[in-house]
């Protein structure tokens, strides 16, 4: 009870003095109640303490947790479309990225690897030369078919072929020249020479220059072919000889020529030559021997010319020529 | 909200971790309008105070997964708005120029801090039995305090003698006092236990 004396003090007085409308009188009579004792001060001072922050109550009333916890709200949901949309955005990003890096890697592709690729066919007498992008140049027989890119790959020159060809192929010694032909493969850098896939069999006829000769299943057992050798791939074996037939690019000249030769060798290579089967009655004609050159002549002249030498007859009957005493 | 003081800030801020949106209104509830005026003893605009303080509570929102607390909810809240505040204010002074701004990410309290905690729970406590009070006597002290209007000023609006409105804004003070005694003399004591 005594302590609630000690801070008694005339309330009219007390807020005159925190409203600061006490006058001078007042203001001495509240310093000399604060003298009386200490518990006045700390209760003074306790007083003041409200009263200064008693101000802030308008801070309080002036709040409207509601309002401001939706306004919190409504940003939390922007905030979770705007973080989708980034996420939508970023995944077309990605998506328009991997386009454009499949896009280039295609063109890329194209442009370097993949080979746009050029197709010739001959017909039954019908031979064509073909310049190939690096310079080379390949002479195709009638019923063949090559392959070709437009332009070459950076590391080496390939083609697909099939038939009867010429090839003369420019020297590039960084850039091999690989000819896929009958699952055999014949790889050069700079020669030129025929090849041929008929008859069941590849025949590698070399003019100039060197090339090595293998099968697609074993690329390592090669055989190297130089000037005047013959390589030829049957049934799945390399051979090597040298090649006796002068008469090998005679469908590419016009010209064959025979020295001494027996009408069973000429005959093969006229058939070939001409497109025609020859049936031989009397096998006594095989043997026949002649010296001849034959330059870019019809078979007919040819066949008249041999009936005057050889004292023979020949009918032609459907396709074949039929040789007879 | 008297019976929701109940649940510990701990369990309610763990039980806001876990997505219960209801305790993140809970948090907001309790703790936005302290904040605000914490907020303002640095910004000194309310306005401006407010929307720091609802920035503050998106990110608290978005970043709950990665809050860490190893004090009290209470003393997380105080001391983010407070670097959030001085982050702003950092800002504010740079802000056409290029400067690197150095990133208010203190957990330390300083005495300035500390103090400014202590009167904004005070101020809050005021609050609070302001609004216990009868009728009559909180719409005279708030006319003075709030509204400053001198007691010649009140007593004409309220057509009530100058004494009587001395009688209740010392009855008001008297109560208050009576109130906060304990919290005026443990103040220093309770802010540091809170943290």
């Amino acid at each position: 009870m005594k302590k609630k004396e000690e801070h008694r003090i005339n309330d009219s007085l007390l807020i005159k003095f925190l409203t600061k409308e006490a006058d001078e009188n007042e203001i001495i009579g509240v310093n000399n109640w604060l003298i009386e004792d200490e518990a006045n001060k700390r209760y003074l001072e306790q007083v003041k303490k409200i009263w200064r922050h008693s101000e802030a109550l308008n801070n309080f009333d002036s709040i409207d947790i509601d309002s401001d916890f939706n306004a919190v709200l409504r940003t939390i949901e922007k905030n979770k479309k705007v973080i989708k949309l980034n996420n939508q955005k970023l995944f077309l990003r990605i998506a328009a990225s991997i386009v454009i890096l499949l896009s280039v890697g295609v063109l890329i592709k194209n442009v370097l690897f993949q080979d746009n690729l050029v197709s010739v066919i001959t017909q039954n007498n019908e031979q064509k030369e073909i310049l190939l992008s690096d310079g080379s140049v390949i002479q195709l027989n009638s019923n063949s078919k090559l392959e070709y890119p437009e332009k070459f790959r950076r590391k080496s020159r390939e083609i697909k072929f099939e038939g009867e060809a010429f090839l003369e192929i420019q020297k590039n010694p960084d850039k091999p020249f690989i000819i896929s032909i009958n699952n055999s493969i014949v790889e050069v850098i700079g020669t030129s020479f025929n090849l041929n896939s008929r008859s069941n069999q590849v025949t590698v006829d070399m003019v100039t220059g060197k090339t090595s000769f293998y099968s697609e299943e074993n690329r390592k057992e090669k055989i190297t072919l130089l000037k005047g050798e013959r390589g030829v791939y049957k049934e799945n074996k390399l051979s090597k000889s040298t090649n006796e037939n002068a008469n090998f690019l005679a469908w590419k000249t016009g010209k064959l020529e025979f020295r001494n030769t027996k009408l069973k060798e000429v005959i093969p290579e006229l058939e070939k030559y001409y497109g025609i089967r020859f049936i031989i009655n009397d096998t006594s004609i095989n043997d026949l021997v002649i010296t001849t050159t034959i330059d870019n002549q019809t078979f007919k002249e040819v066949m008249d010319e041999f009936e005057i030498i050889f004292d023979i007859i020949y009918e032609v009957s459907n396709e074949s020529v039929i040789i007879k005493k | 909200m008297k019976e929701k003081q109940f649940i510990t800030d701990n369990h309610l801020f763990n039980s806001f971790r876990e997505g219960n949106e209801n305790s993140f209104a809970l948090i907001f509830e309790k703790y936005y309008p302290i904040l605000v005026v914490f907020a303002k003893k640095y910004l000194t605009d309310l306005d401006l105070s407010k929307g720091i303080v609802q920035d503050f509570f998106v990110k608290f929102y978005e970043k709950k997964n990665e809050i860490e607390i190893n004090t009290s909810l209470k003393s997380y809240l105080y001391l983010s708005v407070k670097n959030t505040c001085l982050n702003y204010i950092e800002r504010k002074k740079t802000q056409n120029k290029h400067q690197i701004i150095i990133e208010h990410n203190s957990t330390d309290i300083s005495d300035e801090v500390s103090n400014k905690i202590e009167e904004t729970e005070l101020e809050y406590e005021i609050f609070k039995y302001i609004e216990k009070l009868p009728e009559q006597c909180k719409r005279i002290f708030k006319m003075s305090r709030v509204e400053y209007k001198k007691n010649q000023e009140i007593a004409d609006e309220l057509q009530i003698s100058k004494r009587t409105v001395e009688t209740q804004i010392s009855k008001a003070l008297r109560i208050l006092r009576e109130s906060l005694s304990h919290h005026l003399k443990w103040l220093i004591f309770i802010t540091l236990h809170f943290f």
